[in-house]
């Protein structure tokens, strides 16, 4: 079973991975974590809201029909807006963002799922002999 | 409400070379550990040792609690030489260890078996706090081995030389590998202080390392083996390499930091405003400032950067021994030569003066050890409801040193912090020879605030701001923590060309406790944890064994 910090690690750098800046990932790890500990499965939540920024400008524009669940989660919280009906992707992030979540027995997964993994994969460096000999010291 | 002095600022303390310069204290996490296990009575037991005449096999070493307990696992196994690596790319190593939360049933032990060997290649669970491995010194492992068995006492100097039979070269805690997350212990009373967990895997790793010499050396000896000499045995801590992976840390944890300095700057406070001294306590003082000289007279480096501080460090104690005879016990003696030596030595000396000082003042100092705790998540939220003008003088405010800086000059953005995909070490790379600085992480802390100052031209709410400027939110989250926690930031340049990881690896190091600093490069230090600490049958309620002296 995967631990708090290793969901935040991995939601973090997944979302950094698809695009979103480091502040904004950190929101998307704070409430993936908060998912899982509200008893809903967060990553499944994260990867709708991934792969729809994935190869997208950012900042993702909130005026469109079906908005971004985190960026307009992140602006409704910053704001202390309730969330209201408004249908975006990734509608539980977006419920968790704005603190309206209805909490069930926390439940958390085994692993993180590929899609999640491959987005977390894009922040690293890839080895080489220089990078080896001189990064390290 | 004790009397205190008021606090140094944060632009004095929190610069990288004076972080760089502190020493172990009574604040420190491995002193924090062994007063409680004395006052608290701990009890320590080694239920399994199923170690063969080579040296090889498991073992347990138990602690019970006044309400808890708790089990290091560790494993030694038949390391070819060619395999011995400090690196995070190691794949195998002489020791690994665990330290279960409670006692371990027999299927644990053949699940950790399974795993911990492995190390990040393996799992361990909830029920464990740490993961953590050894390598033997070289230098030292099998001279010592050859000499017990053959009936004679290794040579005190070179024992010393090195200080430990192995280091670690990792501890994983928190959440790392399937570890039991921070969370879940920090409400208990011993777990309360920082990394109290690792602490006690360290010293128990001691407990064992020192068991393992003495039984191999017995088994090649037969009947003219001894064992090591309960002194030299008490001289040998455990040594730790340790890399750029902790370097981040300091600057990912904010507020943690904050609590850590705060602690420390209030008790030289306290300290400081101490008006008169006892005939005792100025003898005990003194006899501390020359235990730490004799102790800094053992510290040895090859490092370039390294073996002037030391040499300097050992003149300048002297020195502070001469001033210390001056002093006037009537009228803040200790205010008196902490200022001194404001203007007359090395950030380093005054460091280590400001370490001494804490010694003989437990009653000042060791409840300041609570306060080294924050819950982060508490203080995560963004309060977006103010005004860009108001956060553009909070950045003012706090961070004149990071716009000052000329960030178009190489010099000054020379470095990127990044993360290789080779087991994910963290790594440095030189920005304008090297690929990937796209990728680089979020620790451009003083460019990033000065991106931030310029970005913030008009007058806004500030969550209209980060909406259609998410790049800033991290950096504008750190500048609200830096309000609350005045001692939150490292007031310098991490990407500059001259700045020294190792300075950071210090700071976090010396909250361990560590000793003996002996970089091995800009980005790497090897250090010594529990060098002189009592073991579990020598503990007692008296604090004094971090300046125990050696001959060297």
């Amino acid at each position: 079973m995967l631990t708090e910090s290793e969901i935040f690690s991995f939601a973090k750098k997944a979302a950094r991975g698809a695009g979103f800046s480091w502040g904004m990932a950190e929101e998307a790890a704070m409430a993936t974590l908060n998912l899982y500990k509200s008893g809903y499965d967060g990553f499944l939540e994260l990867i709708s809201i991934l792969e729809n920024a994935d190869g997208k400008k950012q900042p993702l524009d909130i005026s469109v029909q079906v908005p971004c669940g985190l960026t307009l989660g992140t602006y409704y919280s910053d704001c202390c807006k309730k969330a209201d009906n408004v249908e975006v992707i990734g509608q539980l992030i977006f419920q968790s963002l704005c603190g309206d979540l209805k909490t069930k027995n926390a439940k958390f997964p085994e692993d993180a799922p590929e899609i999640i993994k491959k987005f977390a994969h894009r922040t690293y460096v890839p080895d080489s002999e220089e990078s080896r000999l001189r990064g390290a010291g | 409400m004790i009397p205190q002095l008021t606090l140094r600022k944060p632009e004095e303390v929190m610069k990288l070379s004076r972080l760089g310069s502190l020493h172990q204290s009574r604040i420190s996490f491995m002193r924090v550990l062994l007063r409680r296990l004395a006052s608290e009575n701990w009890r320590f037991d080694k239920p399994n040792w199923n170690i063969n005449d080579d040296g090889f096999g498991y073992a347990t070493y138990s602690v019970h609690g006044p309400e808890r307990s708790y089990t290091l696992v560790a494993f030694a196994h038949d390391l070819p030489a060619e395999l011995r690596s400090d690196r995070v790319i190691a794949e195998a190593w002489d020791c690994t260890f665990t330290l279960h939360d409670g006692i371990p049933t027999e299927s644990d032990i053949i699940r950790l078996k399974d795993n911990v060997p492995l190390q990040e290649a393996g799992r361990i669970s909830k029920n464990e706090l740490t993961l953590s491995r050894a390598n033997r010194s070289v230098r030292l492992w099998d001279y010592v081995i050859d000499s017990l068995a053959a009936g004679i006492q290794p040579d005190e100097k070179k024992l010393n030389e090195v200080g430990y039979l192995m280091r670690t070269t990792a501890v994983y805690g928190s959440g790392k590998f399937g570890a039991s997350d921070r969370s879940k212990i920090s409400n208990r009373e011993e777990m309360r202080t920082p990394f109290q967990a690792e602490m006690l895997t360290v010293y128990l790793i001691r407990c064992f390392v020192m068991d393992l010499v003495d039984y191999v050396a017995s088994k090649k000896g037969g009947d003219n083996a001894v064992k090591l000499d309960p002194k030299l045995r008490r001289s040998m801590g455990i040594g730790n390499s340790t890399g750029l992976g902790m370097a981040p840390f300091l600057v990912n944890h904010p507020a943690l930091l904050s609590t850590w300095i705060y602690a420390r700057e209030t008790a030289l406070a306290r300290v400081r405003a101490v008006k008169s001294v006892s005939d005792e306590t100025f003898m005990i003082m003194g006899e501390h400032f020359k235990n730490a000289l004799k102790n800094a007279q053992c510290w040895t480096s090859q490092h370039d950067i390294q073996k002037p501080k030391i040499k300097i460090f050992c003149n300048e104690l002297s020195q502070v021994i001469s001033k210390f005879e001056t002093l006037d016990k009537e009228s803040y003696p200790w205010d008196t030569l902490y200022l001194w030596s404001t203007n007359n030595l090395s950030e380093d000396t005054q460091e280590q003066i400001v370490s001494v000082l804490f010694e003989p003042y437990s009653e000042l100092v060791d409840d300041l050890s609570d306060c080294m705790y924050i819950d982060e998540a508490k203080h995560f939220k963004i309060d977006a409801s103010i005004s860009t003008d108001e956060l553009k003088a909070q950045i003012q405010e706090n961070y004149e040193w990071a716009l000052s800086i000329d960030y178009s000059k190489n010099d000054h953005q020379a470095r990127f912090w990044y993360v290789s995909e080779s087991k994910l070490e963290p790594r440095l790379g030189e920005r304008f020879e090297e690929n990937g600085s796209e990728l680089e992480q979020p620790l451009a802390v003083a460019r990033d605030i000065a991106a931030l100052h310029s970005a913030l031209i008009k007058k806004q709410n500030l969550g209209e701001f980060l909406l259609a400027h998410p790049e800033h939110r991290h950096i504008v989250r750190r500048i609200q923590l830096s309000n609350k926690f005045p001692y939150s930031e490292i007031r310098d340049n991490l990407l500059d060309s001259k700045m020294l990881p190792i300075d950071m690896l210090r700071c976090k190091l010396s909250f361990f406790g560590a000793t003996k600093f002996d970089p091995r490069s800009d980005r790497w230090v090897r250090i010594c944890m529990f060098k002189d600490a009592p073991f579990p049958k020598e503990l007692t309620d008296e604090d004094n064994w971090s300046y125990g002296a050696q001959a060297c």
